[in-house]
């Protein structure tokens, strides 16, 4: 299961949805389900409000994770007393990260389900990953993560991602793979190489910083802003999900020779698509698999495959 | 007063606190709610824990307290006899561990021994601060763990509901044994936030140069008294600040001196140490023996309160019918008055400020009044900021700092200070207006009584 030993050889990997019920849990729960004897070394959380705030609005219930025995899993104080598995408290936040409590590390002692909720943002993210790792023995956290411009925070603080896209995307072939690319197009922006000034813009708080050729855009990077710089700036962000524009201008951008440079970059694994939409409707597989291929030129999975263990 | 009161109240105590490096968030809330010490000896007990956590290497103790959580809320949902869930048994097993292994390290401060509670939350003696309802805790619950683990995945929603109920009867059964032990539980917190703010308090004493006093019972007396946070602020700018020397008698004090002089940041120094030192802390001067007070009072300018829509006459007046109505009813608080009444007419000013010193003298109040007025009664202590010095060519708005002495000497003469004009001058005022004003200084000054 090269899929597998990839993930557990990085540090951190962030399983990351291109749309709300892309299919991130089934390839989260796919990953968990066969991390096997290492599960002791595993631990999983997630980032971003975003769940809960469409939750509220679609009034589904957020998905449950299950949870193997062994795995450590970080979550708030109101979802873990929700949880259905029997688990070993292993520390508790000192105070309230959010509306939903405290944040809670536990083990868990029988294979179970749990709703997963863990910090707000990607400084907390950063920091629980390097408490995880440090204190607890942990490989590998996995990430549960989503991309959202309502979300302050971003799931690229990890060291890989697997991204997740299918029908709930878009229920044309073409069209997804077009919004798929863009995103992938935009994970292989290349880092900034100067470490120093990494370094410095990293703790930068101000919103925008200029230099010699450069300037840093600490928050959003709209259309208007991209379509106005001039291609000889260098355009440096904090990481691909700081980009809010259309395709075409952003394409646009770099075919007028614009540069664009990430503070933060994080190697994506591989690529799962779910081809039934949240409908029922459902895409050719092998099709949309293929033509996915051959754009991106990564490994794509099926996500359902995922679930029969077929990979 | 408690100390989050302190906080709003007194200039620069904010500064103090936010450097205060305590190991636990919990401790926070207890300095929050302490309670102004209106006892030498209480004081002294306080400055002398201090001095000891100073002395002791406490390494291991700031780790133990570093992982103590506010335990309140669980406690005293023990107390009434409530049933805790997980987290909390989690906050309850970690603390008692953490207060055990204090206990054993100093004897600094007496924790109390709640080894039972322990023992209760750490059936299998793991000695791990870990929680969660152990097998050990039932024989029941032990069986359905084990058909839990055993059967297939999708079969397990009846089991999982039968753990969850034998869970809850532990939880129950083990809430009622804890409860006999919320008020031990409660003195061990609050030893242990006692001994982390000591530690943090002993290890501020280093940082920033702070002394500790001694009790006093006739006179305050500050040698190299200073300003923590306006130190720190000259001191970015490449200068220092000047810490000075002063002795307060029963009655009040008058400072007078020069604009600039530096009479308000003697006033804000002098209410922050009284008030550090009256919650147990170390104070920001070289040497200090201070005598116990009933609060500290102060009615110091720039504190704007623009919202009441009182004129700034109006306010002072208000504040000053506060400090005698208190005195009145026997307190004796440090009372600081920054330049009373100087928003009105100079000759009312003047009677004003007069009355409040036969007031104070009277009832004698420990208090220090800064004031331009001259000619006010005489039977009280007087210091004059020994004020400005050097040639005025040399010195520009820059560099005026520079070219003033804050010290304090005595002062015996009845002339206001006289250096306004030259000040002015050096601020730029109008050469012309400096010119007219002097000439009218002549012409008051060669007038009797200075009128």
């Amino acid at each position: 299961m090269l899929f597998i030993d990839d993930i557990l050889k990085r540090r951190s990997v962030a399983i990351v949805g291109l749309a709300k019920n892309a299919g991130k849990t089934e390839v989260l729960n796919y990953v968990l389900r066969n991390v096997g004897d290492r599960a002791r070394w595993v631990a999983v959380t997630s980032i971003g409000v975003d769940g809960e705030a469409t939750d509220r609005v679609t009034r589904t219930p957020k998905p449950e994770i299950t949870i193997p025995q062994g795995v450590i899993f970080v979550t708030s104080e109101v979802h873990f007393r929700a949880r259905r598995l029997v688990a070993e408290v292993l520390d508790v936040g000192q105070t309230r990260a959010t509306a939903l409590g405290r944040q809670v590390t536990a083990r868990a002692l029988s294979t179970g389900q749990v709703m997963l909720s863990g910090p707000s943002d990607t400084a907390s993210l950063a920091r629980l990953i390097d408490c995880l790792t440090d204190g607890y023995d942990v490989g590998t956290v996995l990430v549960d993560g989503a991309l959202s411009r309502l979300s302050h925070g971003s799931p690229v603080v990890t060291e890989a991602m697997i991204l997740v896209t299918g029908a709930a995307v878009s229920a044309s072939i073409p069209k997804l793979v077009r919004e798929t690319k863009y995103v992938y197009d935009r994970t292989q922006l290349p880092e900034l190489e100067d470490v120093a000034l990494r370094e410095r813009l990293s703790a930068e708080t101000e919103r925008e910083v200029s230099g010699d050729g450069w300037i840093y855009i600490g928050g959003a990077v709209g259309e208007q802003m991209l379509g106005a710089l001039k291609p000889d700036t260098e355009l440096i962000i904090r990481d691909f999900t700081r980009i809010f524009a259309a395709p075409d201008v952003y394409y646009s951008y770099l075919a007028r020779g614009g540069q664009i440079r990430v503070l933060r970059r994080s190697e994506v694994l591989a690529v799962c698509v779910n081809p039934t939409s949240p409908e029922g409707y459902r895409l050719d597989s092998a099709l949309l698999r293929e033509q996915l291929h051959e754009a991106l030129l990564v490994p794509i999975y099926d996500v359902r495959e995922c679930n029969s263990e077929m990979l | 007063m408690q100390f989050r009161d302190a906080i709003t109240q007194v200039d620069g105590l904010r500064y103090i606190v936010e450097r205060l490096g305590l190991c636990s968030a919990a401790s926070r809330n207890v300095l929050y709610d302490s309670e102004f010490l209106r006892s030498g000896e209480a004081v002294e007990a306080e400055l002398a824990l201090v001095a000891r956590a100073g002395e002791t290497d406490m390494t291991d103790v700031a780790i133990e307290l570093g992982r103590v959580k506010d335990l309140r809320g669980s406690v005293s949902r023990l107390a009434n006899g409530e049933t805790l869930d997980d987290v909390e048994l989690f906050e309850v097993k970690a603390f008692a561990m953490a207060a055990s292994s204090v206990r054993t390290m100093t004897d600094i401060v007496a924790v109390p021994d709640v080894s039972a509670v322990v023992a209760l939350l750490d059936p299998d003696r793991t000695g791990v601060a870990h929680f969660y309802v152990y097998d050990s805790y039932s024989q029941e619950l032990q069986k359905v763990r084990r058909k839990l683990r055993d059967a297939d995945e999708g079969n397990t929603a009846a089991l999982y509901t039968e753990n969850e109920r034998l869970e809850c009867e532990v939880r129950a059964q083990l809430s009622a044994r804890l409860s006999p032990y919320a008020p031990v539980l409660r003195e061990a917190a609050a030893a242990l936030a006692h001994l982390d703010i000591a530690m943090a308090k002993a290890a501020q004493t280093r940082s920033l140069g702070l002394c500790r006093p001694t009790v006093a019972t006739a006179e305050t007396r500050y040698e190299g008294l200073f300003d923590p946070s306006l130190r720190e602020a000259l001191r970015a700018r490449g200068r220092e600040f000047q810490p000075v020397d002063i002795t307060l008698g029963a009655g009040p004090t008058v400072v007078t001196g020069a604009n600039m002089g530096g009479k308000t940041v003697l006033l804000r120094s002098l209410a922050l140490a009284q008030t550090l030192f009256q919650f147990g802390f170390y104070i920001p001067a070289r040497a200090a023996e201070i005598v116990i007070a009933d609060g500290v009072r102060t009615v110091i300018n720039e504190q704007r309160d623009e919202v009441s829509g009182l004129s700034s006459f109006a306010r002072e007046v208000v504040r000053i019918n506060e400090i005698t109505a208190a005195v009145r009813r026997g307190e004796r608080p440090l009372v600081l008055l920054d330049e009373p009444a100087h928003t009105t007419n100079p000759a009312e000013g003047a009677a004003i400020v007069g009355a409040l010193l036969d007031f104070l003298a009277e009832h004698r109040v420990r208090s220090v009044i800064t004031t331009h007025y001259s000619g006010v009664a005489t039977a009280v202590e007087r210091l004059r900021v020994r004020g400005f010095y050097g040639d005025t060519e040399d010195v520009t708005v820059d560099n005026i700092g520079d070219y003033m002495d804050y010290s304090l000497v005595a002062d015996e003469g009845d002339d206001p200070p006289r250096e306004a004009l030259r000040i002015a001058r050096i601020l730029g005022a109008d050469e012309k207006i400096i010119e007219r004003a002097t000439k009218h200084a002549r012409v008051f000054s060669s007038l009797p009584d200075g009128k």
